[in-house]
């Protein structure tokens, strides 16, 4: 396992920039998480990283080592494919075996490493198997299989489970933490799934048209996201946006309402325009809230219920309550927004005011 | 309404069944029932299997068969193996590969009558390639005219006319191979070599047999080139068993050893294409449900 290093990391298609000067430091044995919208870039920075696309700018340092213009296949990275990738003309046994074979690996060293790579992932009874009589877990184990038996200094994972039902998808994030804390691997991990974002990472770094927009661990992320763009792409349902305007005595009043809201922050410019953000788990249902708002859906998960309503001036806000709740003929509800759990970003630049 | 599938299926299988039993069993059968006759002073006789028992004792029947499997060997890896290269070029991403692409999809767009003749132009005594050659001190070669040369002449052209069209299908095989199985093998390690061999050549099979197979039938029933270009000859170097059987039936007028050449022809195809379909094809894995 390497530390991994990028430095002002650029990449254009002709006159389009989708990397925009990356800058990241992965500690050894760190599992860190791309994540972000389609067409963010997050798989071309993974293949910049792998060498499967060439670098514009910038470099790549793999154990301190630049490998900006090494071949893929002598960077030390192994990469797991969103569609698996095997060869679908060999067993299993073939498939994991195949690096070694190119290699000229000794067959006997490699049989070895091939029983422990499949033992370790419960594959030792499909070695003979084709791909094809695979089902997709299996297939992507065996994926694993076959970076595993690389040995490489860093692991690369381009959406691996998005192919796979939400059971399944579970079921391997949490054997994938497993192989993590054994091999204590350095791994990097691009996905669009926030939750799987959240629960796989020690670092998740959100990108956006090829730039970084935070870095840091999943809760701090979570609780105390830089821009408009962080806050809203991680959680879910995502956080309530108000646009808002700062009035004369610092508070803060919700375009289309009657009502001002206490602000999280001092020293705010009077008349300047910024959006109030609140986590629905935050939202606070009370029949003496400040806000009313018409209900427009409850939605029953069993463990939570999540209510939609409209505030009007197109202004809709979500509500996670942790108890059953059920309209009973209701059509309004009222709320407040608590202050400690508010927070308030400028309309303009969309960045977090944080005075 | 309520339809019995059996109905549907014969309503949309007619049309097919009826091309096939119009335009293949028909003249199979023809030529089954016309090759057991043969023609006596212009009157047709039942004679059996009597022209084919002929064609074991008839020298110039065996030395056109030695032509067309000695053509066919030669021409047939040779196109394949062409179109391949010119598919693995096809596909990849460089600079000036529009024009490589437009070059040589341009033999496809013309007829072989049109090609055939612009290539005889190119290979006569005073034609453009022996000009070329002149140039630098070689020929002049007659290309079309010497037994040792006009064989490969037509393979030449047949060449040119058919790879452009092989490798259409290998570039749509090719284009169905995901690009992460390459860019998996790239990663661990393989070279260019080796993801051709262990990888590329292997998923390409069922194209390659598809293509393989369609290119053996065509060459083995080749005629336009060798009627339009050397009429078989000089001495017999071109007389493949397609223009064999074309002379017979209408030069000589000897319609039932036409028809027998043909019946033989299809036969040999026939046992040639089943021995590729058992070398390359594979039944796939059972999937799991």
């Amino acid at each position: 396992m390497s530390s991994l290093e990028l430095r002002g990391l650029r990449k254009h298609f002709g006159p389009v920039e989708i990397i925009s000067g990356v800058e990241l430091k992965i500690a050894e044995g760190e599992l860190v998480v791309f994540v972000g919208p389609s067409g963010c870039g997050k798989s071309t920075l993974l293949r910049l990283i792998a060498g499967l696309e060439t670098v514009s700018a910038g470099e790549v340092l793999i154990g301190g080592r630049d490998v900006t213009k090494v071949d893929p296949a002598k960077r030390g990275v192994a990469m797991v494919f969103q569609s698996y990738a095997l060869f679908p003309h060999m067993t299993v046994r073939q498939n994991m075996g195949f690096g070694m074979r190119v290699n000229r690996v000794p067959k006997a060293e490699a049989a070895v490493k091939i029983e422990q790579a499949a033992a370790l992932l419960q594959l030792t009874p499909l070695l003979e198997r084709k791909p094809a009589q695979l089902s997709g877990g299996q297939r992507q184990r065996v994926a694993i299989g076959r970076a595993l038996v690389r040995q490489p200094d860093v692991f690369l994972f381009d959406e691996p489970l998005s192919n796979l039902d939400a059971e399944l998808r579970v079921q391997m994030r949490t054997e994938l933490l497993a192989l993590h804390a054994r091999l204590g691997a350095t791994m990097i991990y691009v996905t669009h799934d926030q939750i799987e974002a959240m629960t796989l990472a020690d670092r998740i770094v959100v990108l956006r048209a090829g730039r970084v927009e935070q870095i840091g661990a999943p809760l701090e992320l979570y609780d105390d996201p830089d821009n408009l763009f962080v806050a809203g792409f991680l959680g879910s349902p995502r956080m309530n946006f108000l646009p808002a305007e700062v009035q004369p005595d610092g508070r803060l009043r919700p375009d289309g309402m009657s009502v001002d809201l206490p602000s999280p922050v001092d020293g705010l410019e009077p008349g300047c325009r910024v959006v109030v953000g609140c986590r629905p788990e935050n939202v606070e249902l009370t029949d003496t809230g400040a806000i009313q708002a018409s209900i427009k859906s409850v939605e029953q998960l069993g463990n939570a219920t999540f209510v939609h309503a409209d505030c009007g001036a197109g202004l809709a806000v979500a509500a996670e309550l942790r108890q059953r709740w059920s309209l009973s003929g209701q059509t309004t509800l009222r709320f407040n927004l608590p202050i400690a759990q508010t927070q308030v970003f400028d309309a303009d630049t969309g960045l977090r005011i944080r005075k | 309404m309520n339809r019995s599938p059996i109905k549907l299926l014969v309503l949309t299988l007619a049309p097919a069944l009826l091309g096939l039993a119009v335009f293949r069993a028909y003249p199979i059968g023809l030529a089954l029932y016309e090759s057991l006759y043969t023609t006596i002073g212009g009157e047709r006789a039942f004679i059996g299997l009597g022209n084919y028992l002929d064609l074991l004792t008839d020298a110039g029947f065996w030395k056109s068969l030695r032509v067309t499997l000695w053509f066919n060997l030669i021409i047939n890896p040779l196109q394949v193996a062409l179109a391949l290269a010119l598919a693995l070029m096809f596909v990849q991403k460089l600079p000036g590969m529009a024009v490589f692409r437009l070059l040589f999809l341009i033999p496809i767009g013309i007829s072989l009558p049109v090609a055939v003749i612009i290539w005889r132009i190119v290979l006569l005594p005073e034609g453009f390639l022996n000009g070329v050659l002149g140039g630098v001190g070689l020929g002049p070669y007659r290309f079309l005219t010497s037994p040792d040369f006009a064989l490969y002449s037509i393979i030449a052209i047949a060449t040119w006319k058919g790879v452009s069209y092989w490798m259409i299908f290998l570039v749509g095989g090719l284009q169905n191979i995901p690009p992460e199985i390459g860019e998996a093998a790239r990663l661990e390690g393989a070279s260019p070599w080796q993801r051709l061999w262990l990888i590329t050549l292997p998923l390409l099979r069922p194209t390659l047999l598809f293509v393989l197979v369609a290119d053996v039938t065509i060459n083995f029933l080749l005629f336009a080139p060798v009627f339009m270009l050397t009429g078989g000859g000089p001495r017999g170097s071109t007389n493949v068993l397609m223009y064999e059987a074309y002379k017979s039936g209408f030069v000589f007028g000897d319609m039932g050893r036409a028809m027998a050449i043909v019946v033989c022809l299809v036969a040999l195809l026939l046992v040639i294409v089943g021995i590729q379909f058992r070398l390359l094809s594979s039944a796939p894995p059972k999937e799991t449900p």
